[in-house]
C-alpha cells in the first residue's frame, strides 16, 4: 500500500474511527483502525463487535493499493499533531509509515487479516432521510437516553418507522423524549429498532451536509446507515422498550408560552443555589407570571421572574434543573410548558414534532 | 475562654454491658470477640484482662497466654444498642445531650450557669450518677470538662476508669504536658511520625508551635483547626452530609461460597436499601466487592438515576454478579450505596412499573417496622436471614427503633432487659459519617 493524503481530510476520518475503537480490550485486535488505500479512496475501518464505521477518503492519491491494520488512537495523534498539508502513507508488512515534510513515524501494525469482518449494507435501504433532519432528531432524543441502566432497552433510542415517518423515542425512567423525522423515502411496512447511544453519537459526531441523504437498512438484530463516505453498522439493543404512550399525558390545564431563551436562563440562574442534596427549582405559575425559585442550606435562596404567557390557575411545582435544561437546549425560538398537577408530569413543546415529558421532584 | 463542653466516654463499653447483664462474668477478665474462633480478635477487653495487657485487637490465642482465665463471649451488638440508648436517656436526665459521637461517646454544651468548674464538675458527677443508677453498677464513665469538644475528649481520656477531668483555661497548655502525642485526636502514628521528623516528640514542643508552623505540617487548614482547638478556641461544628449507605460481613465458613456470598450480598443490600429509605434518600451508584480468602478481590459498580426501591437494586447486583468472572473462595462481602440524593428532591419515576416497584418497597418497609424485621421479605433472602447480624461501627449507631436492625431471635432476649422508651421528641441520630459500614 502506497499513497498520499490530504491530512484535514484523513483527520477527519481518522477521529471519527477512532471513536469506535475500544481503549481497554482484551482483544488488542479491536484497538485498531484498518487503513485501505483504493484506487481512487482510502477506507479507514474500526470495529467494537457492535459498533462498526466504514469511512471512505476521496482526496487521496493512490500509487499501490494495500491495506495494514494499525492502533487507532496513535494514528489519529500523528495526523492530529501534525501541520503539513498531506501526508504519505506507505505499508511495509504489518507496519506502516507515515511520513510528513520533516517527519517520519513507523507503526507497528497487526495482521489485517485477523480484522473481523464489518457488517455492509446489503439490498435496499428501508428508508432514506436527509442527514440534517436525522441529526437534529437524534439531538432531540439522544439526551433523555439511559446510560449503563440495566433496563438495557432505554439504553438506547427507538426509532418507530410509520410511512413516511420516523418517531424516535428515548427514556432514563424519569423524563421521556420523542421527536418526529421525514422521509425522503420509505419502503415497507412499519419497523421499529432500539438503536444504542454509541451509535447515534458517532453519527453526531460526521461532519455531513445538512442536505445529504442517509441510506438505512433495518435488519432483525442490526441497522445499517450509508451516506456517500461514510457506513455506520450497529448491532441493535435487545428487549422491549417500556410503553411510552402510557406515560404521554392525555390532558392539562394549565399551560405556558415561553421564549426559549429566557426559560433557559431562568432555570440556569435558579439552579445557581440548588445543590445535590436540593436538587430542585420550584416554578411558581399563577397571575404574577413565572417565578422560578431555590433553596441551598446554609447558602441561600434564588428567585428569577421569567416572562410567561400563561393560561390556568396558579400551580407551584418542581423539577430537577439539568431535566429542564437539558430539554430548552434542543427547543427552538419559543416552548409550551403544559402542566396539570404538582405531582404529575410536565410536558415541554416546541411545535414542531418535539414533545418532552419530566417528571416533577416533591419539593414539599 | 470559659468552659463550654462535657464529654461522656463509656469505660470499656462493650465488656461493661457483658458485665452488667452477665453477673457471672463481674470481676473477671472479658474479652469481647467477633466469633467464637481462635485466629479471630478481641474487639473490647474489660479492665481485669486489660491488667493483663488484653487490648482491643489481642489475637484470642495470645490473649490466652496473657491472661489465663480470660473468659470470652461473643458480641451481641443488639444488647449493645439498647445499652447505647439507656445512657442517652440517663445523661439527658441530667442536662441535654449536644451530640453522639460514637456508640460510647457523647458530648453536652454546658449552659451559662454551669460554666465554672464547680459547677460543671457537679453536672460530670450527676451524670455518673444517673448512668449506675438507671443504667447500672458496672457501666461506669469518664467524663471531661474543657473550653472545647477537642479538649474535653482529650480530658475524658486522661483518667480512666470512672475519672472527672477538668481543662480549665488557666490548666492549659500545662496540664496537657505529661500527655503524648497521640493521646490527641488526629495524631496517629503517621501524623507522630511526621511531627517526629521535625524534632517535636512531646506536648509541650507541640504547644509552643504557631498555626503557620501546624498548617505546614499537616499540609492544610487542619493544622489550623488543631491549633485553635489546642488553645481552646470552641469552632462551631463542620456540617456534615450523608454521602454513603453501605453493609460489609465476614462470611462464616459454611457461606464461603459463591452462592453463599450472593446470598449474603442480597441480604446486605435489602438491609441497606430499607436503611437508605428510612434516612430519606435515593441512591446513584451502587458499588459490590468481595475479598478472596487467600488475597485478591472482585469489584464492581453500576451507576443508578435516582433509585429507592430494591427491586431495581437488586437487578442492578444481578447485572454485576453475572458479569462477574473468575471467582476465587470469598471471605468477606460488601456493598455501598452511594451519590445519595434526598428523596423528597429527587425526580420520581416515569413509568408505572417503576413506581409499582416503589410502592412495593415501600409497603414492606412497612410491614417490617410494625412485624419486625424480615416479616415480609424476598424469597432468594430466606436462606440467608439468619446471616450478616446487626454490627456496630463506633462511628455510627444504628437506630433503637429501627426494624432493619432486629433480629426476631432477640427479640425475647432484650425483654427481660430493663425497659427503656426514648421520648418521641428526641431522636439520637448519630452524626452523618462518610462511610457507615457495619463490620467491626
Amino acid at each position: 500500500m502506497k499513497c498520499v493524503v490530504d491530512r484535514q481530510s484523513l483527520y477527519e476520518a481518522l477521529a471519527a474511527t477512532a471513536s469506535v475503537t475500544l481503549t481497554r480490550t482484551p482483544k488488542p485486535i479491536l484497538q485498531c483502525v484498518r487503513v485501505t488505500a483504493e484506487k481512487d479512496c482510502l477506507i479507514l475501518t474500526a470495529y467494537d463487535q457492535e459498533v462498526g464505521l466504514r469511512y471512505r477518503v476521496k482526496q487521496v492519491d493512490t500509487t499501490k493499493p494495500g491495506e495494514t491494520l494499525v492502533q487507532g488512537d496513535r494514528f489519529l495523534a500523528i495526523v492530529r499533531e501534525s501541520s503539513d498539508e498531506t501526508m504519505a502513507l506507505e505499508s511495509n508488512g504489518d507496519q506502516l509509515n507515515v511520513r510528513g515534510v520533516d517527519s517520519h513515524f513507523q507503526m507497528v501494525g497487526q495482521n489485517v487479516r485477523e480484522f473481523p469482518p464489518v457488517p455492509d449494507m446489503e439490498g435496499e435501504p428501508d428508508f432514506v432521510v436527509k442527514s440534517g433532519v436525522l441529526v437534529d432528531a437524534i439531538g432531540k432524543t439522544l439526551f433523555a437516553a439511559a446510560r449503563e441502566n440495566t433496563r438495557y432497552a432505554i439504553n438506547g433510542v427507538l426509532w418507530e418507522k410509520k410511512g413516511k415517518k420516523l418517531l424516535m423515542v428515548a427514556t432514563d425512567g424519569r423524563r421521556l423524549a420523542m421527536c418526529d423525522a421525514s422521509l425522503e423515502k420509505s419502503v415497507g411496512d412499519e419497523a421499529s429498532a432500539i438503536v444504542p447511544t454509541k451509535a447515534l453519537s458517532l453519527i453526531m459526531k460526521l461532519h455531513m451536509d445538512a442536505d445529504e441523504t442517509i441510506e438505512v437498512k433495518l435488519r432483525p438484530n442490526q441497522i445499517v446507515l450509508r451516506t456517500a463516505s461514510v457506513t455506520i453498522s450497529s448491532v441493535l439493543v435487545e428487549g422491549h422498550f417500556p410503553k411510552y404512550q402510557d406515560v404521554l399525558p392525555r390532558e392539562h390545564d394549565k399551560t405556558a408560552v415561553l421564549k426559549t431563551e429566557e426559560f433557559l436562563s431562568g432555570v440556569k440562574r435558579a439552579a445557581l443555589l440548588a445543590t445535590p442534596e436540593s436538587k430542585g427549582v420550584k416554578i411558581m405559575l399563577g397571575k404574577e407570571g413565572m417565578i422560578l425559585s431555590s433553596r441551598a442550606a446554609e447558602q441561600g435562596e434564588a428567585t428569577i421572574k421569567v416572562p410567561v404567557d400563561y393560561k390556568g390557575s396558579d400551580i407551584s411545582i418542581g423539577f430537577n434543573p439539568e431535566f429542564l435544561v437539558d430539554a430548552l437546549k434542543v427547543c427552538g425560538d419559543s416552548t409550551t410548558f403544559e402542566l396539570k398537577e404538582p405531582a404529575k408530569p410536565g410536558v415541554i413543546k416546541n411545535g414542531s414534532g418535539f414533545q418532552y415529558v419530566v417528571m416533577p421532584v416533591n419539593l414539599s | 475562654m470559659p468552659l463550654n463542653v462535657l464529654f461522656v466516654d463509656m469505660n470499656a463499653f462493650f465488656a461493661s454491658a457483658e458485665q452488667q447483664y452477665r453477673p457471672e462474668l463481674r470481676g473477671r477478665p472479658v474479652g469481647v470477640v467477633p466469633m467464637h474462633a481462635d485466629t479471630t480478635c478481641c474487639i473490647a477487653s474489660s479492665y481485669e484482662a486489660r491488667a493483663k495487657g488484653v487490648k482491643t485487637g489481642t489475637l484470642v490465642g495470645d490473649a490466652r497466654q496473657m491472661c489465663p482465665g480470660i473468659v470470652f463471649v461473643e458480641a451481641r451488638h443488639e444488647l449493645y444498642v439498647h445499652v447505647h440508648h439507656q445512657i442517652l436517656g440517663a445523661v439527658e436526665s441530667v442536662m441535654p445531650i449536644h451530640r453522639v459521637h460514637s456508640i460510647d461517646e457523647m458530648s453536652c454544651r454546658l449552659s451559662s450557669t454551669d460554666r465554672t468548674a464547680e459547677s460543671a464538675t457537679r453536672k460530670g458527677l450527676a451524670i455518673k450518677e444517673a448512668v449506675r443508677r438507671r443504667v447500672g453498677d458496672h457501666l461506669r464513665c469518664s467524663v471531661g470538662i474543657a473550653p472545647n469538644t477537642f479538649l474535653a475528649k482529650v480530658a475524658s481520656d486522661m483518667k480512666k476508669p470512672d475519672g472527672l477531668t477538668v481543662l480549665d483555661t488557666p490548666d492549659l497548655p500545662q496540664k496537657l504536658f505529661p500527655l503524648a502525642l497521640t493521646d490527641f485526636p488526629g495524631i496517629g502514628p503517621r501524623m507522630f511520625r511526621r511531627f517526629a521528623s521535625r524534632g517535636i516528640t512531646t506536648v509541650q514542643q507541640l504547644c509552643s508551635l504557631g498555626t503557620d508552623e501546624l498548617e505546614s505540617i499537616w499540609g492544610g487548614v487542619v493544622g489550623n483547626r488543631f491549633y485553635r482547638a489546642l488553645i481552646g478556641h470552641d469552632s462551631p461544628d463542620l456540617p456534615t452530609q450523608r454521602r454513603t449507605v453501605g453493609h460489609s460481613h465476614v462470611l462464616p465458613p459454611r457461606l464461603r461460597t459463591a452462592a453463599g456470598a450472593q446470598g449474603v450480598l442480597v441480604r446486605l443490600l435489602c438491609k441497606a436499601a430499607a436503611r437508605m429509605r428510612r434516612l430519606g434518600y435515593c441512591a446513584g451508584r451502587l458499588d459490590a466487592y468481595v475479598t478472596f480468602r487467600n488475597g485478591g478481590s472482585w469489584h464492581d459498580w453500576r451507576k443508578l438515576s435516582d433509585v429507592r426501591d430494591t427491586s431495581s437494586l437488586l437487578d442492578s447486583f444481578i447485572d454485576m454478579w453475572a458479569k462477574r468472572g473468575a471467582f476465587r473462595t470469598p471471605l468477606k462481602v460488601g456493598l455501598v450505596l452511594s451519590d445519595l440524593t434526598a428523596e423528597a428532591n429527587a425526580t420520581a419515576p416515569l413509568f408505572h412499573d417503576q413506581q409499582r416497584r416503589v410502592g412495593l418497597s415501600t409497603m414492606m418497609d412497612r410491614i417490617n417496622s410494625r412485624f419486625g424485621r424480615d416479616a415480609v421479605h424476598i424469597g432468594t433472602m430466606h436462606e440467608y436471614l439468619d446471616s450478616a447480624p446487626t454490627r456496630i461501627a463506633f462511628s455510627n449507631v444504628p437506630d433503637l427503633d429501627d426494624p432493619t436492625n432486629w433480629d426476631r431471635d432477640d427479640e425475647d432476649e432484650w425483654r427481660t432487659a430493663p425497659a427503656w422508651t426514648p421520648p418521641p421528641q428526641a431522636r439520637y441520630e448519630p452524626e452523618p459519617m462518610d462511610d457507615s459500614r457495619d463490620n467491626l
